[in-house]
């Protein structure tokens, strides 16, 4: 009798062991820095010249909460030098509206979504902007995003995060039959915000950098 | 009267050596090592892993029995890469594979006297569950999965005391794949108490 239940302690010591152990992983926000971009294999970046990205950032948050603006600057100029080194050529505002279009157009937008549950692909449908309607750029108003792939998979999610997300088109290559502005190539980062201004910008300018590394196409490689 | 005296003693002990168990169980501490594409994902050792055993005899040489086991692999992955078709994803990645299988086996001995070391050859069959989970960023891929598995193994018990052996043990764990899921494998080096009656 003392050893079957010595035994039946054991399995049931046991038991509450075998529970999914999870031991490590990330520390510090910047651990959950990840940087993600896709392009259009159809797509010819070669023949890029010159590009036209946004002045302003348009913002997403949680119903109620307020945008924070103090990064945009940083990110369009970290993208604007990103695009510079690829040997491309800007064009600004006035260049536009007098009627010549750029190669390609950049248009950025922010994100912060706190406590979001995630379970399912596409991933970007539930970061937050899959609801967002308003395309209204160069002439196309209502205009939906075509985004050239689809994935499956299962995760979930529950933090407050940060997203950047940045879609570049081109203006020749859209198709006004189905009201959707094909994407030649986007880039997304995304963490676990931080509270420190500093390493914000740094982590910032350094996934930005990176998207651009990760994207030798872009040059025509 | 000397001779008998040491003719019983003798006998003593040779009735102790012939005495045979009935059964034993093992609690094991059990160390993991990934081979094949397992190891390939996560090239870390585990040393998170218990093992436990009940065994029981149908002859003085072989016992049949059950084990359900348990191990963590763990492995932290910086600035990976992944690419799959015209999508890359950088990031951190964080590798976990917890593994339980839950086999029946069959052991032999070499040797009859559970007070005197013995090598054994043994075998399990039956189920493996398997969760793997990749964390990138602020998600999770995860894959739970049932797998059929094999489990050779060889090892040794150590008696210390009275009913009381340390239990070494090497075993190579195989989960087939499944229609959604690869096939894993390891080899498990346990160490632990023994104890029958």
């Amino acid at each position: 009798m003392k050893k079957l239940f010595l035994n039946l302690i054991i399995v049931a010591g046991l038991a509450v062991a075998m529970t999914a152990c999870y031991p490590g992983g990330a520390e510090y926000t910047d651990d959950t820095d990840i940087i993600l971009t896709h392009y259009d294999p159809e797509y010819n970046f070669n023949d890029v010249n010159t590009y036209h990205i946004s002045d302003s950032i348009e913002h997403i948050v949680d119903e109620g909460d307020t945008p924070t603006y103090k990064y945009d600057q940083d990110i369009i100029s970290d993208l604007s030098n990103n695009f510079d080194a690829l040997g491309w050529e800007q064009f600004d505002l006035n260049d536009t509206l007098n009627g010549e279009l750029p190669d390609v157009a950049i248009v950025v937008s922010a994100a912060e979504i706190t406590t979001y549950n995630v379970y399912s692909y596409p991933w970007y449908g539930y970061w937050g902007w899959g609801w967002y309607k308003s395309s209204d750029y160069y002439g196309y108003p209502g205009y939906g995003w075509g985004y050239p792939w689809y994935g499956g998979g299962t995760y979930v999610s529950t933090y407050t995060t940060g997203t950047v997300l940045w879609r570049l088109f081109d203006p020749e290559y859209i198709s006004e039959s189905d009201s959707t502005i094909n994407l030649a190539w986007m880039g997304v980062l995304n963490g676990v915000m931080g509270s420190g201004t500093s390493n914000t910008k740094a982590r910032i300018t350094e996934g930005i950098d990176q998207a651009f590394k990760q994207s030798a196409y872009l040059k025509g490689e | 009267m000397k001779k008998y005296i040491l003719i019983a003693i003798v006998s003593i002990f040779i009735g102790t050596a012939g005495y045979s168990q009935t059964s034993i169980y093992t609690l094991d501490y059990t160390m993991g090592f990934g081979t094949g594409s397992m190891g390939e994902y996560i090239g870390k050792a585990s040393f998170r892993g218990l093992t436990f055993e009940g065994r029981g005899f149908v002859s003085d040489n072989v016992s049949v029995g059950a084990l359900f086991s348990w191990a963590t692999f763990y492995e932290a992955r910086e600035n990976e890469t992944i690419v799959q078709d015209y999508t890359t994803l950088f990031g951190n990645q964080y590798r976990y594979i917890n593994v339980y299988p839950m086999l029946a086996q069959v052991h032999y001995y070499f040797g009859i006297d559970p007070h005197k070391t013995r090598v054994y050859l043994g075998g399990g069959i039956g189920t493996y569950s398997v969760n793997k989970e990749t964390q990138i960023g602020v998600w999770a891929l995860e894959e739970n999965k049932w797998h059929f598995g094999v489990s050779p193994e060889v090892g040794v018990l150590l008696p210390i005391a009275y009913a009381t052996m340390i239990n070494i043990s090497l075993r190579y764990n195989y989960a087939v794949k499944t229609k959604n899921a690869p096939d894993y494998s390891w080899l498990g080096l346990s160490i632990g108490f023994a104890w029958g009656n």
